[in-house]
């Protein structure tokens, strides 16, 4: 009996001390700190790619001639690249440390994210797998872009998408904003390795697989990253390093110097699978450094050809969506050109009308705007005689007090007919209507219309000539400020400023994914686009290494900031550049569209009908008729 | 002691291939088989990440300015060679060694030696490299 009692005693003893299970399925723990070994690619990093040096990389035409082109010296002379950090495409590759925690629903406990920091990274990196949607395709992109994670067994894959352009070697291989790149970390402690996939469907004609090692580093301190950019061309005007095509004398000095044959050091899928081997044993590697003349011939060279292609399809307008931009400003996606609206108390303001066709889904998306619940505005010191009472509680239905267009294009103007008839129009002022403010825009929009035999209903009422317009009192709390941008996409573009949201509405003079529409028998040119996104950088500021702040809406594509207009801006220099050369030697129209200029650029800027052509030939007339 | 050839060999590797914490390539942005030598007054010293530059006013024979951009190592980096805030008074005559930008005509080099001509003093580019 005695030795029952202790049995049964000794059992509960055992009971009591069994350790508590894990969770069931609990992922392995990938939390810590983590330095990069540096023992993969180690010439990638010391002392970097060389020039034209594309060694494993599955890189089409459009991508090499944009590389083969590019000159590392930008990274100095552009103070927004200079803080530009790795995009999750490169950043195992990079040598930063990291820190990763977790991040649990307080309420549930459960895993909700994984928090990333790397040391030259702003923020925190933010990996959601608590199976969240991915944002709306007008979604702002970032450096880090928007994450998901999802275990598949012990490794955590990481899918990333709404990235920045950015780039997997550090010799101008670009990587487009339309790349994903998919991470798969593993941990084998100490070690944690991450296998990174790149897929462009830009500049990739295959994913691109690379890897990278990080090892438990428990003591070690993320220092602060103070990247304070540098103005590096004082007293010069904003320049643009690059080679014209064909004048880059470095393309050979990677194959020279490793002694490897040039077809290899040129990259491409065929270059990445073990048969070319043998045909790399019949080539010779460069018997001196040269200057070669590549030339470009495979599929991504025929997008804008392709685009023109397409047989047109008539506008459906059937996905209109509303996204929250900052503070009290909202867009309004796919109803032709952006709109931008700032809803409150005050009613509603319309930064361009969409086009005519899409009204209905434009007012019902305004009143969508006006039921998103918004936090209320802090109550501010810098506003004395603002109302926040009104500011924070609308009326029922919004009232759209005034429209603005950014310029005359019908897809900017298309529905200020409709929608100075609609019910929700309800201006401020005075009774008489013709007396108020109801569509306002620069003066140069307003007499190309009439000129063009508009229809009354279509043409704005309100003009201004300066070369800025600041409304006569804030509105929802905040200053309207419009800027003319002369000789830009025309000689009537409006940029519109929220300035306590600080969101600016570019109107056509900045488009995220496609060139600028620049019409030369409107008044536009190419040097007066740059100088208005140069105007555009001056006006931003970014939150923390050339990213966020400032927030600018394209007129065609998704929330920007002051580095994707920086990459914009870059990217019209250098084909200014490459089209003035052409017309230097005397080469026409034709010649200069035969020698496809934008190329390289196409996949992200041409892949719409006509796009191409109409900019091609815009800038080359801009040119040649400001001589 | 006597130090085998393979801890040393060891040493030596670990040495060479600590990374330099380069955020653009400067292999890819300066001509590493290059150097040229610089000559002027110091305008402007900032001392930062990932890079720091200095700028030095050069005077051509001609009687033109130009200013240089030398990009060296980030703030910490360059504290450990003892270049601080103090190394440098605005207006200080130095002479430059450097790899030249591979940019055509530009006016940037990378750091690899400075000195200040008033004393002598020099510093090198490399972590831990005592030059003078």
């Amino acid at each position: 009996m005695r030795m029952r009692t202790a049995g049964i005693v000794a059992l509960l003893a055992l009971s009591a001390i069994r350790p508590v299970p894990a969770q069931e399925n609990s992922p392995p723990d990938l939390t810590g700190t983590w330095r990069w070994v540096n023992h993969e690619d180690e010439r990638d990093r010391n002392p970097g790619a060389f020039p034209g040096d594309y060694r494993g990389l599955p890189l089409n035409d459009a991508a090499r001639m944009r590389a083969d082109t590019y000159d590392e010296e930008i990274n100095s002379t552009s103070s927004l690249l200079q803080c530009r950090p790795r995009t999750p495409g490169y950043q195992p590759k990079g040598l930063d440390p990291m820190r990763i925690d977790k991040v649990a629903d307080p309420l549930t406990r459960q895993l909700v994210a994984y928090r990333i920091s790397y040391e030259k990274t702003p923020g925190e990196r933010v990996i959601w797998v608590d199976g969240r949607p991915s944002p709306s395709a007008y979604a702002l992109h970032s450096w880090d872009g928007f994450s998901t994670g999802k275990f598949r067994g012990d490794t955590l894959e990481i899918t990333t998408t709404h990235l920045k352009e950015s780039y997997v070697r550090r010799n101008g291989v670009a990587t487009s904003f339309r790349a994903t790149v998919i991470e798969q970390m593993s941990l084998e402690e100490p070690y944690l390795e991450v296998t990174f996939t790149v897929i462009d469907p830009d500049y990739l004609t295959e994913p691109l697989v690379r890897s990278a090692t990080y090892m438990r580093a428990p003591t070690l301190q993320l220092p602060p990253y103070p990247c304070q950019p540098e103005d590096n061309q004082l007293g010069e005007k904003y320049r643009v390093p690059h080679y014209l095509p064909g004048e880059n004398p470095y393309l050979t000095e990677s194959g020279f110097k490793y002694k490897t044959p040039q077809e290899g050091v040129r990259g491409g899928a065929p270059t990445l699978y073990p048969e070319w081997r043998t045909r790399a044993a019949t080539l010779a590697p460069p018997a001196s450094q040269t200057t070669i003349k590549p030339t470009y011939t495979d599929d991504s060279t025929r997008i804008a050809e392709r685009a023109d292609a397409q047989r047109p399809r008539p506008p459906t307008y059937d996905k209109v969506e509303s996204v929250h931009i900052a503070g009290n400003v909202y867009l309004i996606a796919g109803a032709g050109a952006n709109i931008v609206v700032s809803d409150g108390g005050d009613g509603v303001v319309m930064v361009d009308s969409g086009a005519g066709p899409a009204t209905e889904k434009v007012l019902a998306a305004v009143r969508d705007v006006h039921r998103m619940l918004r936090p209320p505005d802090p109550p501010e010191t810098s506003l004395p005689f603002g109302n926040t009472y009104l500011a924070t509680h609308a009326p029922d239905d919004p009232a759209i007090r005034l429209i603005i267009n950014t310029s005359g294009n019908a897809d900017h103007v298309g529905g200020n007919a409709n929608i100075r008839k609609s019910p929700l129009f309800r201006l401020l002022g005075y009774r008489d209507p013709s007396l108020s403010l109801q569509v306002l825009a620069h003066a140069n929009v307003q007499s190309r219309m009439v000129d063009a035999k508009a229809p009354d209903t279509l043409v704005p009422t309100d003009t201004y000539l300066s070369d800025k317009y600041t409304l006569y009192r804030f509105f929802n709390n905040q200053a309207l400020q419009l800027f003319h941008m002369p000789k830009a996409v025309t000689d009537g573009d409006s940029v519109v400023w929220f300035r306590h949201s600080d969101v600016i509405a570019a109107g056509d003079v900045y488009n995220s994914d496609v060139y600028p529409p620049i019409d030369v028998d409107k008044g536009g040119s190419i040097d007066g686009e740059i100088d208005a996104l140069n105007k555009l950088i001056e006006m931003s500021v970014t939150e923390f290494m050339a990213q966020g702040g400032t927030l600018i809406v394209p007129g065609r594509g998704w929330i920007s900031d002051a580095a994707d207009v920086g990459y914009y801006r870059d990217m019209l220099m250098v084909i200014r550049d490459r089209i003035k050369a052409m017309a230097d030697k005397g080469m026409t129209l034709a010649q200069v569209k035969a020698a496809k200029p934008t190329m390289d650029f196409d996949p992200e800027y041409g892949r719409e009908p006509g796009v191409t052509s109409r900019f091609v030939e815009a800038v080359y007339r801009s040119l040649k008729e400001k001589k | 002691m006597k130090i085998p050839c393979f801890a040393l060999a060891c040493i030596l590797a670990v040495i060479l291939i600590a990374p330099i914490s380069a955020h653009h390539s400067f292999g890819g942005t300066y001509d590493v088989s290059r150097t040229i030598t610089i000559t002027g007054k110091m305008v402007q010293v900032t001392l930062r990440a990932p890079h720091s530059f200095l700028y030095v006013e050069v005077q051509d024979p001609d009687g033109t300015t130009k200013q240089w951009v030398i990009e060296g190592a980030t703030a910490a980096q360059f504290a450990r060679q003892g270049i601080d805030k103090d190394a440098f008074k605005i207006g200080d005559a130095v002479e430059v060694v450097g790899n030249p930008s591979r940019s055509p005509n530009s006016t940037h080099a990378r750091l690899i030696k400075i000195t200040r001509t008033s004393d002598g003093k020099s510093w090198g580019s490399k972590v831990g490299e005592t030059v003078n």
